[in-house]
């Protein structure tokens, strides 16, 4: 019998459509429908501009240990180490013993611990403490996966891999940017169009003659189809959301890139090609139905009718029981009841043989809440441990500060940010980036210059054309639409020079262009691939066996190709129309925004006051002031963009640096600033410059030095600088290093660290780092990020914080409203709560979270990774980004603390106005320390309004 | 040290009496390639792998595999030939698999192990016949008496070979493995289609003397050649992840390899093969550049000159290529003469120069003018005519004492395979696009098929994330 009778197939499906016009589903309902399923989904931004996102975004506004239950039922993933890990860092001593009880006995407290049981009076405490430190008992499960799509992988036999296979092949081929010579058809009609076209000849779903019908049935409208096809599945409407949700997590990556180039990417190509969730389900749920269909008629399952297929489908898929997580919990060791028996009673000396499957389960219940929070503890309490040496030395060098201000009568200033005494030689401002954290120790260790922590952007929310760029590029963070553009120009020095720079571009984009053509060509690939074998052997040998001879070849490039400076043209050109002004489709163009590049004069006051009062720099100016974006140089890594400026969109951060540096340079500036408050004295000097975190080396741009006072300050600077390469790079070698070098006797690494002594050795190691094309971690990037302290430098000075925190400049004393905390709060913090978060789950559960060994990354589209052959779109941080070997951590898994030098009151108005703020403080995702100045207590915040005291001195005042 | 100099002579009396190897300018030549691909891939490798948990078996392995390779590349002796064959494919399958407990890896090394297992069973009876009709297993008295055998089982013996020739060089229809090895590192990617993809060129190549007892062996490899060179080539164009573009690539090349040999034109086959070797290396140890290159196409030109149409600028070049192909007949000392066989690789390099003069019009008028940029194209066109042509002449010189062309005189389905070479090259100056040209009823149809053959085998795509796995995990309950 035919199962797929014409007259069913098409009559159902006409029925469903005749439901959908009367019954008036708006596209308000569908998009709400599909909104709050892809609240799932974070966003996840291309490789050609990385940026660091929460993956668990969408669930910030849950507790984290309610998010990681989530995440375990959609994605399968873990929020936490192992246990076994988290053991061997206690048995490292990273996680004290003092802070394990703490945070069990708040737990104890918690639970309902005493049970009477058989007469007997037990105290499950023990218990506890023993499975707390048994190695057999690894966490409990947060969650049974969602009861779609897993089952379906085991029901009907491999859907699930067959439409994730059919729609990771569609994805590769319909984004595309550029790998393919020759493009899907019609992917300009959008994501559902140009599979609907297509689907028709491919040969992967075997459309027959009866499933024809049927699918040429279906709505063109992807919000209809879905509708249609949601009932054809025989989803109850209440699962709906759930449905759609599971869909959406079968292949989390594709999904969350959807999401960014849908809502996020303001990049003009994406809307000629356009792809939405909504699409993206309409077509899955389209082909899941057609290898439904196939999968029973393969079967050979009976059906009489539609409708029977339907309840099949219901019965056989949605609501196939799986087994609870309390089903699975019992087939564990302590949860099965004679194994729980035995061990309560070898831990409590009695027996327990006799007892009831009710008592059982009265014991149960509390060992279920604790299981829940165990690793939850492991978490805080190893967070407390590696925190304590900082919060200890901040604090110590708070007091400190007070009693230098009690010896010194009459200065004030010693908490404010510039100390009384004018530095000599320069101001160093760096971004807030962790990086920046140990370069800063190295460069004070020449005490006249000082150093402040800023967000990488400099304040200036611009999009940026470098000179030999084609296209401007947003130089600030994510979640500012840039309204104002800034172009260059070749510096007035230079200007000779220009007309070679201009030449060789152009040649080095004709060799290119040539190249290119020539190599994807029916005829002449052949004969390409032939005649330049002989240079791509004598290169390869050159790259792989001595990378540091790429020095000279860039060397000879630089002869050929003479570097000249640019300068940003800032002011505005003569025309009357803002560009704020214009709809964001008109200013898609290069050519539309370079007309209007340049920032009016009341914007660059605006700007330049902002930053500099953000920063805290609002006197005592050094005679040379240096804005120090920064970027990394690496060879053949995909993931060069994530070790970029993230304040500046995953771009290299010097132009900000330079454009601000050359707004406060101008007299006019000063002199308005100088009306509201900042005097800059005439002989100081602000400077662009970029710092390389590779290889430390710092690039000052376009500066013209007035007196030969200045020339004498700038040489001294650069011969600090110098010094403070050479340590900082001798410290980042050590930490390439693996732990286990570190293990033992430690003779590996004192070997390394002598040999590392060697300054000229290490440089070399960095710059060796930063060219060679087989190096998978050129640099750390932001990996061993664990807090963000806002506040002034005195407090964090000659603490080795290696690399883990950043740092924001604020003088409490010069924001009497609040303002600028809550300025740096409510931005650069967010931000840093996104790298930690980012960091965080990439390291806990790199396969799910993060994306994999870079050995077998496949890059797809000219925008993300796959793994091997085809695959989810593995987003996050590579293996090598985070770990040092395949099964040693380097990234510390710790939630951001954030450490606010400020009066609590203050701190507390703030979070009580923004909901983003108590979302994440109070759901844990970030833990708040604050350090009052007027009461020297340094406190944390617990819970929702509850605060505790960690340390207050009151043998020392303030009076 | 008597007993080991005794060792060493017993063991010189077995390999040179028993003739075991043969050291020629071909294995000498196969050797090297294989020592520069292999240092370049270790030297690669440690820094690369650092960290992996199979970091040392991987080294291990890798040893093993390029020792074994030079073996193979120098043996005279059918059963040990065979044997390492095996053994190369059986180091390569376990190199591609690296880790076992990411299930889709190793399911492509089981793909590659069928496909290698034809190939090797077809060796085997390849052996087993030539024995039974030559009584030897030197390949070298069996290449000599390969004339005396019956013509029928001449036949059969070269399909056997061939056979074996297209598993290894992924040929189609046995392209499959080769498209879903990508799930394994990328240095033995390197290795892979620098190496062992070109085993199946030097066997045609070792046995050309038999092929040319045959007069049909030749042409038949010419068409399994251009097939794939022409449907690996359209894949290229639509593949759109970097390895995806560069496997496509590699059959593509190893096709056109096929060509050559099927031109009788062996010494050139040996230099495509062996720089194509050096060529595809390094485009997969540097995989990960997609997005620095990128960089260079959004350079900013601030000039932009009037140029000369799509048409004018194709004769032109056209012209260019046929005036330079003569230069290259000089240093090559090629001669051109329509009727024979070499005739076809002087179109494809006709089409090679004429595109890179085509290109260089193209690209170089943005900033200079017109008769500068011809004067330039033309130019470079002849010097890359010059150094290719003589470095052409110099592989035959080269390879001249153990390899010879044998060139014949050509059909008219030569001229029809190269013919449509010809058509759609030409065709893709005016629109790159090609599919775009075709009514949409064609052209989905075509884009559809093409999407789908060109796909690694369904078991190899790691559908489900979780699938993934670069560790090992030991100690969990449940997942």
């Amino acid at each position: 019998m035919d199962i797929f009778s014409e007259y069913n197939l098409s009559n159902k499906l006409k029925t469903v459509v005749d439901n959908f016009e009367s019954e008036k589903f708006n596209s308000a309902m569908v998009q709400a429908l599909i909104s709050n399923a892809s609240e799932i989904i974070a966003p996840y931004w291309s490789l050609k501009t990385f940026i660091a996102v929460n993956p668990l975004k969408g669930f910030e506004d849950k507790h984290f240990l309610e998010a990681a239950k989530q995440a375990k039922k959609y994605f399968s993933a873990n929020c936490f180490l192992k246990k076994s890990q988290y053991l061997e860092l206690y048995d490292r001593e990273e996680i004290s013993l003092a802070a394990l009880n703490e945070y069990f006995e708040k737990m104890v407290e918690d639970i309902q611990l005493d049970i009477r049981v058989l007469d007997k009076e037990i105290n499950l405490k023990k218990l506890f403490w023993e499975i707390f430190f048994s190695r057999e008992l690894e966490f409990k499960n947060l969650a049974s996966p969602s009861a779609y799509p897993h089952s379906r992988r085991v029901e009907s036999g491999d859907l699930l891999d067959k439409v994730n296979n059919y729609m990771i092949k569609f994805f590769n081929h319909f984004f595309d940017e550029g790998i393919a010579v020759w493009q899907m058809p019609n992917r300009e009609k959008g994501f559902y169009a140009a599979w609907k076209a297509l689907a028709l000849y491919d040969s992967d779903l075997k459309l027959d003659k009866h499933l024809h019908e049927w699918f040429s049935q279906l709505p063109d409208c992807p919000e209809r189809a879905l509708i249609v096809l949601l009932d054809s599945l025989g989803v109850k409407r209440e699962d709906w959301e759930e449905y759609l949700k599971a869909s959406l997590a079968a292949l989390p990556g594709w999904t969350s890139f959807i999401k960014w180039r849908h809502l996020y990417a303001h990049i003009p190509e994406y809307k000629n090609y356009p792809a939405s969730k909504l699409e993206y389900l309409a077509v899955r749920l389209c082909v899941e139905a057609i290898f439904l269909f196939d999968y029973f008629r393969v079967n050979n399952i009976q059906l009489t009718c539609f409708e029977e297929l339907e309840r099949l489908l219901a019965k056989q898929v949605l609501t196939k029981k799986f087994k609870s997580v309390e089903e699975l919990e019992r087939e564990r060791y302590l949860f099965a009841d004679e194994k729980l028996k035995l061990t309560l009673s070898n831990l409590y000396y009695a027996d327990f043989s006799a007892l009831t499957s009710e008592e059982l389960t009265l014991i149960r219940t509390p060992l279920n809440l604790f299981l829940e929070r165990e690793a939850m503890i492991w978490l805080s309490a190893w967070e407390d441990s590696f925190q304590k040496p900082i919060l200890d030395g901040i604090y110590r060098n708070h007091r400190k500060s007070l009693v230098d201000a009690k010896s010194i009568p009459n200065n004030f200033s010693a908490f404010s940010l510039n100390s009384s005494e004018p530095k000599q030689l320069a101001q160093m401002v760096f971004c807030i980036d962790v990086r920046s954290e140990g370069i800063r120790r190295c460069i004070e260790a020449d005490s006249r210059i000082e150093t402040l922590g800023f967000a990488g952007f400099f304040g200036l929310p611009i999009s940026y054309k470098e000179y030999d760029s084609a296209e401007f590029k947003d130089a600030c963070p994510v979640l500012i639409k840039p309204k104002h553009f800034i172009d260059e120009q070749v510096h007035s020095s230079c200007s000779h020079k220009a007309e070679q720079h201009e030449y060789s571009n152009s040649l080095l984009k004709m060799i290119f262009n040539v190249y290119k053509a020539l190599k994807a060509n029916i005829a002449s690939a052949f004969i390409f691939a032939e005649a330049s074998g002989p240079l791509y052997m004598l290169s390869m040998m050159i790259r792989t066996l001595t990378p540091s001879l790429n020095a000279v070849l860039s060397r000879i490039s630089a002869a050929i190709k003479p570097k000249i400076s640019f300068e940003p043209m800032l002011d505005v050109k003569d025309t009357v129309i803002n560009a704020a002004s214009i709809p964001d489709e008109d200013l898609s163009s290069t050519e539309v925004k370079r007309m209007f590049t340049g920032l009016a004069k009341k914007e660059q006051l605006l700007f330049s006051e902002m930053a500099l009062r953000l920063m805290g720099l609002t006197q005592n100016f050094a005679p040379l002031v240096v804005f120090s974006g920064h970027g990394s140089t690496t060879e053949n890594n995909p993931y060069a963009s994530a070790l970029d400026c993230g304040a500046c969109a995953g771009n290299h951060g010097g132009v900000n640096a330079k454009a601000l540096a050359k707004i406060l340079n101008k007299q006019e500036i000063r002199s308005e600033l100088a009306k509201r408050g900042i005097n800059i004295p005439d002989s100081t000097l602000f400077i662009g410059a970029e710092h390389n975190t590779t290889t430390d080396d710092f690039e000052f741009y376009d500066y013209e030095l007035k007196t030969s006072e200045q020339r004498k300050l700038l040489a001294d600077l650069q011969e600090s600088l110098v010094q403070a390469k050479k340590e900082n790079n001798a410290i980042r070698q050590l930490s390439f290093l693996s732990p286990r070098d570190f293990s033992d006797n430690g003779t590996a690494h004192k070997r390394a660290s002598s040999r590392l002594n060697a300054e000229i050795g290490v440089c070399e190691q960095s710059l060796r780092r930063s060219m060679d094309w087989s190096e998978v971690r050129p640099e750390w990037g932001l990996a061993g990020n664990t807090s963000f302290i806002i506040g002034p430098r005195h407090l964090s000075k000659g603490l080795d914080l290696s690399n883990r925190a950043f740092m924001h400049s604020y003088d409490w004393t010069q924001d009497s409203n609040g303002l600028l905390l809550e300025t740096i709060m409510t931005a650069p913090m967010v931000v840093t709560q996104w790298i930690n978060s980012q960091y965080y789950f990439s390291t806990v559960d790199n396969v799910n979270f993060g994306s994999g060994s870079k050995i077998t990354h496949n890059i797809v589209g000219n925008f993300g990774v796959m793994q091997g052959n085809a695959s989810d779109l593995y987003t996050g941080l590579a293996l090598q980004s985070v770990m040092s070997a395949d099964d040693e951590l380097y990234h510390r898994p710790l939630r951001l603390r954030v450490f606010i030098f400020s009066p609590i009151e203050r701190v507390k108005k703030i979070i009580s106005k923004n909901t983003i703020l108590q979302n994440l403080f109070y759901n844990e995702w970030i833990r708040l320390v604050v350090l009052d100045p007027n009461t020297n207590e340094l406190s944390s915040l617990i819970s929702q309004d509850h605060w505790k005291i960690l340390k207050s001195d009151n043998t020392i005042g303030v009076e | 040290m008597d007993k080991l100099w005794l060792l060493w002579s017993l063991m010189e009396e077995m390999l040179i009496s028993q003739n075991l190897f043969r050291i020629d300018s071909l294995s000498l030549l196969m050797s090297s390639l294989v020592i520069i691909v292999g240092l370049v891939v270790t030297a690669y490798s440690v820094k690369y792998m650092r960290g992996d948990t199979e970091y040392k078996g991987f080294f291990i392995r890798l040893i093993i595999l390029i020792t074994s390779l030079i073996c193979m590349f120098n043996v005279d002796n059918l059963l040990l030939f065979a044997a390492l064959w095996a053994f190369s494919n059986l180091v390569l399958v376990m190199m591609i698999v690296h880790k076992a407990f990411w299930k889709q890896a190793l399911e492509s090394g089981m793909v590659a192990a069928r496909n290698f297992s034809v190939g090797i069973i077809s060796l085997l009876l390849f052996i087993g016949l030539s024995f039974s009709l030559t009584k030897t297993f030197s390949i070298s008295e069996t290449l000599v008496s390969f004339t005396n055998i019956d013509p029928l089982f001449q036949c059969v013996l070269l399909v056997l070979l061939i056979i074996t020739a297209m598993t290894q060089s992924a040929q189609l229809p046995f392209h499959g493995w080769l498209m879903s090895s990508i799930n394994t590192p990328t240095p033995v990617s390197a290795l892979m289609h620098a190496g062992l993809v070109n085993g199946g060129g030097y066997l045609l190549v070792k046995f050309a003397m038999a092929l040319g007892a045959q007069s049909a062996s030749l042409p038949l490899i010419f068409i399994i050649g251009s097939v794939s060179a022409f449907t690996a080539m359209l894949w290229l164009f639509v593949k759109s992840s970097v390895k995806g573009v560069l496997v496509s690539s590699t059959i593509s090349q190893m096709g056109f390899m096929f060509m050559q040999i099927g031109l009788g034109l062996y010494p050139a086959a040996i230099s495509h093969l062996c720089m194509h070797g050096f060529f595809k290396a390094f485009h997969f140890l540097s995989a990960g550049s997609a997005f620095s290159e990128l960089k260079i196409l959004k350079l900013a030109l601030n000039k932009d000159m009037k140029q000369v149409s799509v048409k004018v600028n194709f004769l032109m070049s056209l012209i260019m290529g046929i005036i330079t192909l003569f230069i290259f007949s000089q240093a090559s000392h090629i001669s051109i003469n329509l009727e024979d066989s070499s005739f076809i690789l002087m179109i494809f390099i006709a089409m090679a120069l004429a595109e890179l003069s085509f290109n260089i019009i193209k690209e170089a008028q943005k900033t200079i003018n017109l008769y500068l940029t011809s004067f330039l194209a033309l130019l470079s066109s002849s010097i890359v005519a010059i150094i290719y042509g003589s470095f052409l002449h110099f592989f035959e010189q080269l390879l001249a004492s153990s390899l010879i062309s044998a060139t014949y005189k050509l059909t008219a389905l030569h001229y029809l395979v190269s013919s449509v070479f010809i058509m759609l090259w030409a065709l893709m100056h005016f629109k790159k696009d090609l599919l775009a040209l075709l009514p949409m009823n064609l052209r989905l149809p075509l884009y559809a098929f093409l999407m789908n053959s060109s796909r690694a085998k369904a078991s190899t795509y790691t559908s489900v994330r979780g699938d993934y796995a670069y560790l090992k995990e030991t100690n969990h309950l449940y997942h």
